[in-house]
């Protein structure tokens, strides 16, 4: 279901929100409980070029992109900005974990960054007017992509749930979306990309089933 | 009956002093040579204490000039938590002169230090030798630090060339030396990264001589790249944590006091447009009575540093209590939206306070 369609998360209280789920739910007492909010952070922050071009931390290279003239964030700051902006992503999903308290959990990646530009401009979505300054170079939406997923993966850890990454069979050889699994959209992978996840979630499900 | 004390003012009497009667009416500092205007760049480093001085310069409407600043996207509680903003650029608490020093020399690049990175605490990744808890979680690696020291480095050459005033607050005489080359460290390897091997670190405790020269050798960097820069000393009345010397930390902490007071008054007298303000002195009154300290009897409790900043705007700036000039920082975020939000969620982050015999 897309939560989104209620309401913005900053109004949800946690008691209503708890109640809108077991509205929508209608089995319940789910079996497994599939959770995958929080996706677009990394996607905002570079999609595309910000007016101040910066670059992050990296373990390799010292920065991604390497490029001295572009404003350096350290990784552990940029960490701690993306845990920021996914605290509302980690309250809902604490709600949601409580709401189902006996179910299995399973939190899912959000799909890998796109890198093709042109098919961002073909397909640019809600990010219509910010791609003037053009693409963000792919090292750096690569560093956020990773950071997110890193973020995730860890408040899994802490609900006791299950953790769903991006499936190697979908990506390019670089760690961005295969091609064959772009959406009509600058950062949603397709169907197919959907029931490589389904595959997997029944996967994990399996043993609660 | 005439005597060479007969027609001085009231102020060099002890008895005479107002402050005896009422803590609040000690002032003991005369008219300054200078004035600071909203307006100057106003670069602030030391001790814990310098903390203290540049947030309230901030919250008053001064322009602490910040030149290294978190990119927009880092909200500002992280940028906070990261060391943004907490002085002009992130060099960290500077204990002593020596310390100050070889930050000049590193951002000119006339000293690279052997030691390049220590490992975390934690032992996942590295921090910076010079200032080992600027950034919690520390650097992914070494050449993750290489970028961010040469980012650093460049935001404190852009400060000492750029600043109008510069506020230095004296802190410790202490120090660990590497052996190799001299560099100094803020705090002992072992205490928040990096392994402490006696054979390559030095204990030093900097004495009079030593630490007057180095002042005197920091300022005469300063003034070659910034000839009009005008600079106010102080010297932090925040006791030492801990001493390396064998006696008692308040004997220690005395000795280090009175070397950096001297240190600090024979600067004014070598160089034009350097005064001394009496942050020590109004802090550790007897006036006082020892009010100005919390329960710990070393953090310098909100009412101390209310007299101590309300005697600085009134005589650097010509500003009553609780009078505030319009807000004139050149950081974009402003103290509206940055330092004065996160008022009272910040206390002084004091790297000495790492130190424990645990």
């Amino acid at each position: 279901m897309n939560l989104r369609a209620t309401s913005g998360p900053e109004d949800w209280h946690p008691q209503e929100f708890s109640r809108t789920l077991r509205r929508m739910v209608r089995n319940a007492n789910p079996a497994v409980i599939c959770l995958c909010m929080g996706g677009n952070e990394h996607n905002i922050l570079g999609v595309a070029e910000h007016p101040e071009p910066f670059s992050v931390g990296d373990s390799a290279e010292g920065s991604a992109p390497a490029d001295p003239d572009r404003w350096f964030v350290p990784r552990a700051v940029m960490r701690d900005a993306l845990r920021e902006y996914l605290e509302p992503v980690r309250r809902l999903n604490e709600i949601a974990c409580e709401t189902f308290a006996d179910s299995v959990k399973v939190f899912l990646s959000p799909p890998p960054p796109i890198a093709d530009w042109e098919h961002i401009q073909s397909h640019p979505g809600v990010f219509r007017e910010a791609l003037d300054l053009g693409p963000a170079p792919n090292a750096l939406r690569m560093a956020l992509y990773r950071l997110q997923v890193e973020l995730l993966r860890e408040m899994a850890a802490r609900a006791g749930a299950a953790f769903i990454g991006p499936p190697d069979e979908a990506l390019d050889g670089d760690g961005f979306l295969a091609k064959r699994y772009f959406d009509g959209s600058p950062t949603h992978a397709n169907d197919d990309y959907g029931a490589i996840l389904l595959r997997a979630i029944l996967e994990r499900a399996e043993p609660a089933t | 009956m005439s005597h060479p004390y007969k027609g001085l003012p009231d102020d060099r009497f002890w008895g005479k002093d107002p402050g005896i009667g009422d803590a609040r009416l000690l002032d003991p500092l005369g008219p300054p040579p200078f004035t600071i205007t909203p307006q100057q760049r106003i670069v602030t480093a030391g001790s814990c204490f310098a903390q203290h001085v540049a947030r309230r310069l901030s919250e008053a409407g001064f322009n602490h000039h910040v030149t290294e600043r978190a990119h927009p996207v880092v909200p500002a509680r992280v940028a906070l938590a990261h060391h943004y903003g907490v002085y002009s650029a992130r060099y960290g608490n500077i204990y002593t002169a020596r310390q100050l020093c070889q930050l000049i020399d590193r951002a000119f690049d006339r000293f690279v230090p052997i030691e390049a990175a220590w490992t975390a605490v934690d032992g996942e990744g590295v921090v910076d030798p010079f200032r080992p808890r600027i950034q919690p979680g520390g650097f992914v690696s070494e050449s993750e630090l290489r970028f961010d020291r040469a980012r650093h480095l460049a935001c404190v050459r852009d400060a000492l060339q750029t600043m109008d005033v510069f506020v230095f607050t004296l802190g410790l005489t202490e120090a660990w030396e590497d052996r190799r080359d001299g560099a100094i460290f803020p705090l002992a390897p072992g205490v928040a990264g990096g392994l402490y091997d006696p054979s390559q670190v030095a204990f030093r405790n900097f004495d009079e001589v030593e630490s007057r020269d180095d002042l005197r050798a920091a300022i005469t960097r300063i003034r070659a790249v910034n000839p009009r820069v005008r600079v106010v000393l102080t010297v932090s009345p925040v006791p030492l944590n801990a001493t390396f010397e064998d006696r008692h930390v308040l004997l220690s902490s005395t000795w280090s006091k009175s070397v950096l007071r001297v240190a600090a008054e024979r600067a004014t007298r070598d160089f034009a447009d350097t005064v001394y303000f009496p942050s020590y002195e109004i802090v550790t009154a007897p006036h006082v009575r020892g009010r100005y300290f919390a329960a710990d009897c070393r953090e310098v409790t909100a009412e101390g540093v209310d007299h101590v900043m309300r005697l600085f705007l009134k005589h650097f700036a010509g500003i009553a209590s609780d009078t505030r000039v319009p807000p004139d920082s050149d950081d974009p975020s402003g103290p509206d939206s940055h330092l004065s939000r996160m008022r009272g969620l910040m206390d002084a982050i004091c790297d000495e306070e790492a130190i424990d015999n645990g």
